[in-house]
């Protein structure tokens, strides 16, 4: 039988190619046939005439006989498929304002999904950027708290050396701190981080230049040596090719160059010059001190189970030797992959799903506009029906022009991301992961070509059914019409009805993420982000490791900040509210043992702040008096609290006159003033409990100077920098910014998700409505007729602008009970995104449903205007 | 392949059916045009199918990809070209398979048929 079959294929391949001759021998052969039995006819009697009747009859039909031939003969489908394409194109040429829209509508549907498509590829579906990226784990201590914490430098060293299930067991610090880098003409802040010496074998990658740290560059007090990334190596030391061995000078402090990293790679830290883990520091021998992220990569046969127990295994160790300080501490691990991409997972599906709403709305308008000029086209379709054409033949021929549009909506719809991709890069949070990836490539063009033809089978589906139904007798009998009208009505309206179910979703979707944004985006900071500006300030401690010498500098910048025209108000923090920077210490409240008992100890947010702050942020005093010049290291040392610190540690009492110990302080801190709560690590989020504490009492040497202008506080920039450079010729200001833009940016994530579904929705909404002006239209201009004999009997304008709103009304009512059950089921999705609404807010529900009804009902109200000025005497002789 | 516009006057013809007549009609008749094989069913028949001689054409076709029946052209009784088909090796055997199997197939539904009581 397998012989049989490609014996089949033979023959169909060389019938294929010699289809013409084989054309002409059927013809022949049933001339033949005809003839000879045209003959015999005739020697049975009949005349010439009705013998050639007799032989045709009795042969049935001669095209339905070549078009069955014609299906066994060759290969049919590459024949009929080559036939429907030009047969196709040629249809929709004659058509161009039909083509035009569809082409555009799906152009729009699939250059939208391209374009999301392309996003998501990169930031969620491409491999992590590391070799053997999937054994990569990232490990997290878990204490008896709950929440995660990062690891202490002697726990992690204590776990690298005993551990057995890791090729690598890596760290680095949490946060990139700045320093600046001086020694050449430049003075520059950079962000430096610290690394274990095998953090870059962990990451598999090595520099280009000179060499990785090794072990013994741990074993010092302070760094001696440091990698330089890419970035800074061209941009501060012009590629110099001689680098290595090169002394540079950090904070103040000789660093030997031995490394450069290469171009683009992933470092899971914005640093640009590493140091390696100073062991020997008294800063990385306390196990309290939770700043390092550890990442490492399992030894392969080693199991996320096996390497677990391992790593419990040591901290019960651990625990065993240094119970005052690692009880119930132990490490869990994550992989790299939920780490870096988990967090705006969410965000970026519920994108995918709008956008993939928005093809199906796409596709229905299409789709009916399909139904519509099937409609038009029955008798065509009946005429090949009789021909000899199968109805299979002939759906075939719908699919392969749905086909067509479909590809060509797709071709215009790479155009169209392309463009779109570029609007994404500039709308996209700066934090969104691997933004620079986001291209059209090859893996989204073959995401395009499968949604181009997934499209084009579901919007061609239904006027291809539509096709296969047709009834040749019933369409030349005209009585065929109406029953076909109805089915095809039946199907536009269902069309319809899901296309505003479907953009209700989307508008719902897209209002709660507005809604939720313009909640968010007015959520009273605490503090007046406008006209104040920002920099970062970092004194080198090789210059400034007085703390008298700090405390000089600042008092010294204020005062000719102060000075500046223009200028209101200037201070300076240690941490940047809502600019992703954490400091917090434990305390206790004076009278209680100290240091408390391990796990017992209250944590709270510290920050060190220069007098002229509270007024430069416009913080309220709630009581108290707030810190002046006076506060100096030698004068008693004060704190103050916000009123989130007072609410959660003094609850119904009065903190003020109370004393705390911070941190490791001997000294208690009397309580001087209660200021307001601010929002500072995220817009949205719960009051934290905070407590400022005077420069001039405390160490910090990095800081964010915030000044106050009257007007546009960006035109401060230069006189800055000048005022710091008078003050040390060497010191630079970086991150130079408003903070309206630093507010601005703390929210950029959900205001891209709002953006981008609002868009969507107002998209889908604009389809759905052309979708339902076109339906109402055109039974409108169907109904000419029955509108105009209505007339005639006396109906009143208001009555057919009645009947035909009311169609629309009806059709939009139940999309509208649809979409809402959907709207509650699918906004589900969205909780984690939304703040302050819930996924099933009323107030954004019942607002969509009035725009939608509105809209819906502009889109019928054209049609009805012009049923209302049918002129019965017209319309009666219409048909 | 048998459907025409006149349900209630002819006997359906089977696909496979067609197939094993033609084959039986080329082994006793030797080469055959189509117009002749077509004939010579009927003729058989006695009249009772009537069958569309044209779908003998998709049917010879079928048989000739299959290698079972060979074609070529030649002039007939009345010196006019036509197609002559003729049955092969492989025809003949498929043949014998397909009346051996049609006999078998023909026997079960004609004792399914008989009267209740021979049973």
């Amino acid at each position: 039988m397998r012989i049989n079959r490609w014996r089949i294929l033979g023959t169909r391949i060389a019938g294929f190619l010699r289809l013409r001759a084989r054309d002409a021998d059927l013809n022949d052969e049933m001339r033949a046939h005809l003839e000879m039995a045209a003959e015999e006819n005739r020697r049975r009697g009949m005349s010439a005439e009705e013998a050639r009747y007799a032989a045709r009859r009795e042969f049935g039909g001669v095209d339905q006989v070549k078009e069955a031939y014609r299906e066994r003969r060759g290969l049919p489908a590459i024949e009929t498929l080559l036939q429907d394409l030009r047969f196709g194109l040629r249809a929709l040429r004659k058509n161009p304002g039909f083509t035009t829209v569809a082409v555009l509508t799906l152009a729009l549907g699939i250059g939208a999904n391209t374009a999301i498509f392309s996003v998501v590829d990169a930031v969620l579906i491409r491999a992590l950027p590391f070799p053997a990226a999937d054994r990569m784990v990232w490990v997290n201590a878990k204490f008896p708290l709950g929440d995660t914490a990062m690891v202490s430098p002697p726990d992690f060293a204590d776990y690298r050396a005993e551990t057995r299930s890791f090729d690598q067991f890596a760290a680095m610090g949490f946060l990139a701190s700045s320093a600046n880098l001086t020694g050449s003409d430049k003075p520059e802040q950079v962000l430096t981080n610290i690394a274990s010496w095998n953090f870059f074998d962990a990451l598999g990658m090595r520099p280009m230049l000179g060499r990785s740290f090794v072990p013994d560059d741990e074993h010092v007090e302070f760094p001696q040596v440091g990698i330089l990334g890419h970035g800074i190596w061209v941009r501060h030391f012009g590629s110099d090719p001689a680098i290595v061995g090169r002394k540079i000078s950090l904070d103040g402090r000789p660093v030997t160059v031995v490394g450069v990293l290469p171009a683009d790679v992933p470092l899971l830290s914005e640093a640009e010059v590493w140091t390696p883990a100073p062991m020997l520091n008294t800063g990385m021998r306390n196990r309290q001190s939770h700043f390092l992220v550890v990442v490492a990569r399992l030894r392969s046969g080693v199991s996320m189970g096996q390497a677990q127990s391992d790593l419990d295994a040591i901290a019960h160790r651990l625990a065993a030797t240094y119970p005052e300080t690692n009880k119930s501490w132990s490490l869990r691990m994550q992989t790299l992959r939920e780490v870096t991409l988990g967090s705006v997972r969410p965000a970026l599906l519920v994108l995918l799903c709008a956008v993939g709403l928005l093809l199906l709305v796409a596709c229905s308008n299409v789709a009916n506009l399909l139904l519509a000029r099937a409609e038009s086209r029955r008798r065509e379709i009946a005429v090949r029906g009789a021909l000899g054409a199968s109805r299979w033949r002939l759906v075939q021929q719908t699919l392969t022009e749905s086909m067509l549009l479909s590809l060509g909506g797709g071709a215009l719809g790479v155009l169209a991301a392309v463009w779109g991709v570029h609007g994404l890069r500039l709308l996209a949070p700066a934090d969104l992961p691997r933004l620079d990836q986001v291209a059209v490539d090859g893996s989204v063009l073959v995401f395009t070509l499968a949604l181009s033809v997934i499209t084009g089978l579901v919007f061609g589906l239904a006027p291809a059914l539509q096709v296969s139904k047709v009834s040749i007798e019933e369409t030349f009998r005209e009585a065929g019409r109406a029953t076909a009208r109805v089915t095809r009505r039946r199907a536009a309206n269902a069309l319809v009805v899901g296309e505003i179910a479907m953009s209700l979703c989307l508008l719902a979707g897209g209002g709660l993420l507005l809604r939720s944004f313009w909640k968010l985006a007015h959520t009273d900071t605490g503090f007046r982000a406008d006209h104040v500006i920002t920099a970062k300030i970092s004194l080198p401690t090789a210059v400034y490791g007085d703390a008298s010498k700090r405390v000089t500098f600042f008092r010294q910048l204020e005062e000719k900040v102060k000075s500046l025209p223009g200028v209101q108000a200037a201070g300076a923090i240690s941490e940047l509210p809502l600019n992703g920077e954490y400091g917090d210490s434990f305390f206790t409240v004076d009278g209680r043992a100290y240091p408390p008992p391990p796990n017992q100890y209250d944590d709270a947010d510290l920050r060190q702040v220069t007098p002229g702050y509270l007024a430069a942020m416009r913080i309220p005093l709630l009581s108290g008096r707030w810190f002046d010049d006076r506060d100096t290291a030698n004068e008693a040392s004060v704190i103050a609290v916000n009123q989130a610190f007072a609410r959660r540690f003094f609850p119904g009492r009065n903190p003020m006159g109370s004393y705390l110990r911070v941190g490791g302080s001997e000294s208690a801190r009397e309580i001087v003033a209660v200021v307001g709560t601010i929002q500072h690590y995220s817009m949205g989020e719960d009051p934290r409990p905070e407590m400022y504490i005077p420069l001039a009492q405390s160490k910090q040497n990095r800081m964010s100077l915030v000044v106050r202008a009257a007007a546009d506080p960006r035109h401060l920039a230069t006189a800055l920098q000048d005022v710091v450079s008078s003050i040390d010729k060497d010191l630079p200001l970086s991150a130079i910014r408003s903070m309206d833009d630093v507010v601005s940016a703390s929210i950029a994530e959900p205001r891209f998700s709002a953006q981008l579904l609002g868009l969507f929705a107002a998209l889908a909404l604009v389809l759905a409505a052309v979708g339902l002006y076109g339906l109402i239209a055109y039974t409108v201009t169907q109904q000419t007729r029955e509108i105009g004999i209505r007339m005639a009997l006396g109906a009143a304008t208001r009555d057919i602008s009645r009947m035909v709103l009311g169609r629309g009304l009806r059709l939009t009512l139940l999309g509208l009970a649809i979409g809402l059950g959907a709207t509650l089921a699918l906004t589900r999705l969205l909780q984690g995104l939304l703040f302050g609404v819930t996924a099933t807010d009323p107030v954004t529900l019942v607002a969509v449903c009035v725009v939608l009804v509105g809209v819906a009902m502009v889109a019928c109200w054209l049609p009805a205007r012009r049923a209302m000025r049918v002129d019965p005497m017209v319309a009666l002789r219409h048909e | 392949m048998t459907g025409t516009g006149n349900p209630e006057s002819h006997t359906e013809v089977l696909q496979g059916t067609l197939d094993l007549m033609v084959l039986k009609t080329l082994e006793t008749m030797g080469p055959q045009h189509g117009y002749g094989i077509a004939r010579r069913i009927e003729q058989i028949s006695g009249d009772l199918l009537r069958m569309n001689q044209g779908t003998l054409y998709p049917a010879l076709l079928r048989l000739e990809q299959s290698g079972w029946v060979s074609s070529k052209w030649g002039v007939s009784d009345n010196n006019r070209r036509a197609k002559y088909y003729a049955i092969t090796k492989s025809g003949l055997k498929q043949l014998a398979a397909e009346t051996k199997n049609w006999e078998r197939v023909s026997g079960i539904i004609a004792r399914l048929l008989q009267p209740a009581e021979e049973v």
